[in-house]
């Protein structure tokens, strides 16, 4: 298998990756635009876009923003509304994998950064039906919460003609280096259905088998191309036009404004995605069975195209969390109404087979040389980048209702518990 | 007179569709049949699949991609790249081509061309032609070899026409990913040499180079490939733009005949009281 000489990923990235004549991936290549770009001219530019969608009539908001509550929602918020001074509605899809955590988090975003919010709570009998069908379909019990996040601001856009939606980073420019910064890509369905839905879209969820009609799906479908035309909606990224650095960004939100932080399962990012039990636990876990890495590698290769952690302090890292057992299985397997052997039998159908293979003891291995080996450090000091810092800590902030005990998700949470 | 064409190019490196720049970088976008897809409900004229790495790799062409990307493309699909002999021309065609793109073996061997024109007609041969820019001028460029020949552009255009091809697809390699507009000098060159009709690639960033070289060339179509990946509706937005001057093509129901753009041509704001107006039926107040 190839790996990036530079950082971590593989031939085998989802949202694909090519390699240069040094064996550098082109995430890296396009990350190296961050550290060249003219980042105050680009915010001038986001200034003028913004300033161009300002209502004038003191009729409607001026954008839209989906939040989670957490990864980078507070830093979005912040730039968007105290630093730009536009009127943002915020809409959130609601994932009902909440953690208490989750719910405070979001509950402090809205009142720290005083906006309207609207969220979407779709039936929790219709979640775990469409979520039945994805497990079988595409082994995802995540496609529900893609699915929702990316449609309901384009649906609230539509129905309440908000032209405007602002997103944070756009996943492709920074894993992969899809596109370069300068291209200034924006959302479009096409991408949202190869790379977030995985290539199945609502319509393509309704089957007799997994009992899914027409009306389990409305909820995901996205709007019609004259809808989007006659409203003129666009969504942007704003690492496009603002130099993105999670982990900072994150570490001014925790100073500022109370963002609250958490360890995770299967990464040592205590930032992004605090809110769920399930995306650092067992979709995490899919992702490693179906990819043969997990977000653990994303964070990796994040911190090292920042300067932050050298390629082996990485490698130790991706090997201490890549194989952590999944700590919240029961509890989904209990929300959805599965067994466990049930789980891992369709699971074993999405198992990549470039990765694993049946050992003598009919247990799933990884095939030889899969993961790191020496070979995969040749060159790599000719493309190695120099370090800034010398180590790379996240910060772990006071839990803010040390006594309560998460014990299943919470569908609507009270929110705010000083 | 018939219309002029819009054209996509999806450039394909190992099965993955690309963004091509300079004929050296390469960004990974993703699968052939959501590009197709998506190019063909965004209301393309024409499409082109253009495979990088089979002759690089000495491998026939892909046809089982071919087949499943096809099946979501409504347009008339060319597709070049690891054809060396009729019988590939044929299983192409087959498989749901309707055109194939000849490049690499017309380097090598001419006959190619005439005896598919034989088979399936003058109108199904395309030859590509990448030209580079010399001290001497214009040269072809072999794409493989990574070198550049002795063989002029407007020449070998007017050769590859009288050996019974088609079209020809003129691409520049010193444009290719540089947004830097189309070659109109280039273009212009192979268009007075041959009959045939010319489809003109490289350098195109926005509607506005298509409105240019339209107005500025004969050519009969004009091609882009990485900006179409960028934003929603890439194809409608630009013909919405170019229908304005050019006579084209615009079928799609969301034809933005009704927006405003930009100076880079991306998408403005409407008026508040346009929206407002969107937003509710309005009904008066009643009174008795």
């Amino acid at each position: 298998m190839k790996y990036c000489k530079r950082c971590l990923y593989s031939e085998l990235h989802p949202l694909n990756i090519t390699f240069d004549g040094e064996g550098v991936c082109s995430g890296c290549r396009v990350h190296e635009e961050k550290d060249i770009l003219d980042w105050q001219f680009r915010l001038d530019k986001l200034k003028k876009i913004l300033e161009s969608y300002r209502n004038t009539s003191g009729n409607n908001y001026d954008c839209i923003i989906p939040v989670s509550g957490a990864r980078d929602s507070y830093y979005i918020v912040h730039t968007v509304k105290n630093v730009l001074g536009m009127n943002p509605l915020l809409v959130t899809y609601n994932k009902q994998y909440n953690t208490d955590l989750g719910i405070r988090n979001l509950a402090n975003l809205r009142i720290r950064f005083n906006c309207d919010i609207m969220t979407l709570t779709v039936n929790p009998e219709t979640v775990k039906k469409v979520t039945r069908a994805t497990l079988r379909k595409l082994g995802s019990l995540y496609w529900h919460c893609l699915a929702g996040q990316t449609v309901y601001p384009v649906q609230v856009a539509v129905k309440f003609k908000i032209p405007l939606i602002i997103w944070g980073a756009h996943q492709g420019i920074d894993q992969v280096g899809m596109f370069s910064h300068l291209n200034e890509v924006e959302m479009t369905r096409k991408y949202r259905k190869e790379h977030d839905l995985m290539g199945i879209e609502a319509e393509d969820l309704i089957d007799e088998f997994d009992d899914i009609s027409e009306d389990d799906v409305v909820q995901y479908r996205y709007p019609d191309d004259k809808e989007l035309e006659r409203v003129g909606v666009r969504g942007i990224y704003l690492n496009n036009y603002i130099r993105w650095d999670s982990k900072a960004q994150h570490e001014s939100m925790i100073r500022d404004f109370d963002y609250e932080t958490s360890l995770q399962t299967r990464t040592f990012d205590t930032y992004n995605d605090v809110d769920c039990f399930n995306y650092s636990d067992v979709h995490d876990y899919i992702k490693f069975i179906k990819h043969g890495y997990g977000k653990v590698t994303d964070h990796v290769c994040r911190e090292i195209r920042l300067k932050r952690m050298t390629r082996e302090e990485g490698i130790e890292l991706v090997k201490k969390f890549s194989e952590e057992k999944p700590k919240n299985l029961k509890l989904f397997l209990d929300w959805i109404g599965m067994t466990e052997n049930g789980f891992h039998f369709i699971l074993d159908q999405h198992r990549n087979k470039k990765i694993w293979y049946r050992n003598q003891n009919w247990d799933w291995a990884p095939r030889e040389n899969v993961f790191f080996s020496d070979k995969d450090n040749e060159g790599v000091d000719q493309v190695r980048l120099k370090n800034h810092e010398s180590k790379c800590e996240f910060v772990l902030t006071k839990n803010k209702r040390p006594e309560y005990q998460d014990q299943k998700y919470i569908l609507i949470g009270k929110g705010y518990y000083k | 007179m018939l219309k002029k064409r819009i054209v996509a190019v999806v450039i394909l490196k190992d099965g993955l569709v690309v963004q091509s720049i300079g004929f050296e970088k390469y960004l990974p976008i993703g699968k052939p049949e959501i590009a197709l897809e998506y190019l063909t409900s965004w209301g393309i004229d024409e499409i082109i699949i253009l495979d990088i790495s089979a002759t690089k790799n000495q491998l026939p062409p892909n046809y089982e991609m071919i087949r499943k990307a096809s099946k979501k493309c409504y347009v008339p699909l060319t597709v070049g790249g690891g054809i060396t002999n009729i019988d590939e021309v044929t299983q192409l065609m087959h498989v749901g081509a309707d055109k194939v793109s000849l490049n690499q073996a017309c380097l090598k061997d001419l006959t190619l061309i005439s005896k598919t024109a034989h088979i399936f007609g003058n109108q199904s041969v395309v030859v590509s032609v990448d030209a580079i820019l010399t001290d001497d001028g214009y040269r072809v460029y072999d794409y493989v070899e990574r070198k550049t020949t002795k063989l002029l552009p407007s020449e070998f255009a007017k050769t590859l026409s009288e050996e019974g091809a088609g079209e020809i697809f003129i691409n520049s390699v010193d444009r290719d990913g540089k947004y830097s507009g189309f070659d109109t000098k280039l273009i212009q060159s192979i268009c007075e040499n041959v009959a045939i009709p010319v489809i003109c690639c490289g350098g195109a960033k926005n509607a506005n180079d298509f409105v240019q070289i339209f107005s500025e060339s004969k050519v009969s179509a004009a091609a882009a490939a990485n900006f179409f990946h960028f934003t929603e509706h890439s194809v409608n937005i630009t013909k919405s733009i170019v229908s304005k001057v050019t006579d084209i093509r615009v079928e799609t129901h969301a034809d933005y005949k009704e927006s405003n753009f930009d100076q880079d041509l991306r998408l403005l704001k409407k008026e508040d009281k346009i929206l407002e107006e969107m937003l509710y039926l309005r009904i008066e107040k009643e009174v008795i």
